[in-house]
């Protein structure tokens, strides 16, 4: 199964299981199988390209997440506080960089309409 | 039975029930993740999602360049010090689009505070409130918006102080369960966890090892 859609299900097994109200919405995805596979999670952000692709498909889909599969599940509570989160954390190497790739990116991305707002005043 | 998704006679699109996107309706909540809010009206999504990648790609095309005319000339006068006037336009552009986005559809939009304040746990308090007196001078009232805020530890300090205002949060740049259950943990209205990213990160470091040069550029 894809990396990215374990990890997402687990997120809302975890949620469901431990009764945490917080929504779960999917969200990147580089193409519709991803989205399918997450068929049932609370929401699921779409780009219009893919919106596109799932209006014009008519093929059958199922719900793959449920509150009551999550509850049936064996998953271990995690107790967190500053440091666990921070060593939890530092121990995913993907989670790390991604996390600090995303904030790089975004930050570019407001300078660049920082930028494009300068030429304009 | 088709269900007639857009009553504008010029443009009507009827989303067909065998569509894998209405079966996805049954039992999941579909949101529209785009700045070309012009895009979305025809797949009816509840809500929308946003970020400064999107909004960005969004004001270099024509059609959004009147937006982008309006959040400069409203602020032109307001402040000398640049840096700050420009940070202004910026906000103000962010919630320009969201209000435009808030005519299309029934649910939430997210916007997003500037990602240089992710590890500001007090100035991501500070600009949220911003950003939500500035949706409810233009009579947008909170429910209605999320405020997006990466999921870091400081971050997620802003979510439980915003939270306990009233002020949703949509917790981003999540990859991992040790962040998901931080933000529960501080009663965050919602998180996006990724999903392509992670796989490129996997694809990135594969190609590494097995000695691919540059495995090009960012999917962003």
């Amino acid at each position: 199964m894809i990396r990215g859609v374990i990890s997402v299900k687990e997120i809302y097994n975890y949620f469901k299981k431990y009764n945490y109200t917080t929504e779960v919405m999917g969200a990147s995805f580089r193409n519709t199988d991803e989205i399918i596979e997450l068929a049932g999670c609370d929401l699921l952000t779409i780009s219009p390209d893919f919106l596109r692709v799932l209006m014009d498909t008519e093929l059958p889909i199922e719900r793959k997440l449920s509150p009551e599969l999550a509850r049936e599940l064996k998953m271990e509570k995690v107790i967190l506080n500053e440091k666990k989160f921070r060593w939890l954390l530092n121990e995913d190497a993907m989670a790390t960089e991604k996390l600090a790739d995303g904030i790089r990116c975004f930050a570019i991305d407001t300078q660049n309409l920082g930028a494009l707002i300068k030429t304009r005043l | 039975m088709n269900r007639l998704v857009m009553g504008d006679e010029k443009n009507r699109v009827i989303e067909k029930e065998a569509s894998q996107l209405h079966q996805l309706k049954q039992f999941t909540k579909v949101v529209a993740d785009t700045g070309d809010f012009a895009e979305i009206k025809q797949y009816s999504p509840e809500d929308s999602t946003t970020n400064p990648t999107l909004i960005y790609k969004a004001v270099a095309k024509d059609e959004y360049k009147h937006i982008l005319d309006k959040a400069v000339t409203d602020n032109r006068v307001k402040s000398s010090d640049s840096e700050r006037l420009v940070n202004k336009i910026i906000d103000n552009l962010l919630i320009l689009f969201g209000l435009e986005i808030l005519n299309i559809i029934p649910g939430r939009v997210s916007t997003e505070v500037d990602a240089r304040l992710s590890f500001d746990t007090k100035g991501t308090v500070e600009k949220a409130h911003e950003i939500i007196q500035m949706y409810e001078d233009n009579g947008i009232t909170r429910d209605r918006i999320l405020i997006k805020i990466a999921s870091t530890w400081e971050g997620t300090l802003a979510a439980r102080e915003l939270e306990k205002k009233g002020i949703h949060c949509n917790m981003t740049l999540l990859f991992s369960l040790p962040q998901a259950i931080a933000c529960a943990e501080v009663g965050a209205t919602l998180i996006s966890p990724f999903v392509g990213r992670i796989l490129d990160w996997h694809k990135l470091t594969m190609e590494q090892y097995s000695g691919v040069d540059d495995p090009g550029g960012d999917l962003g």
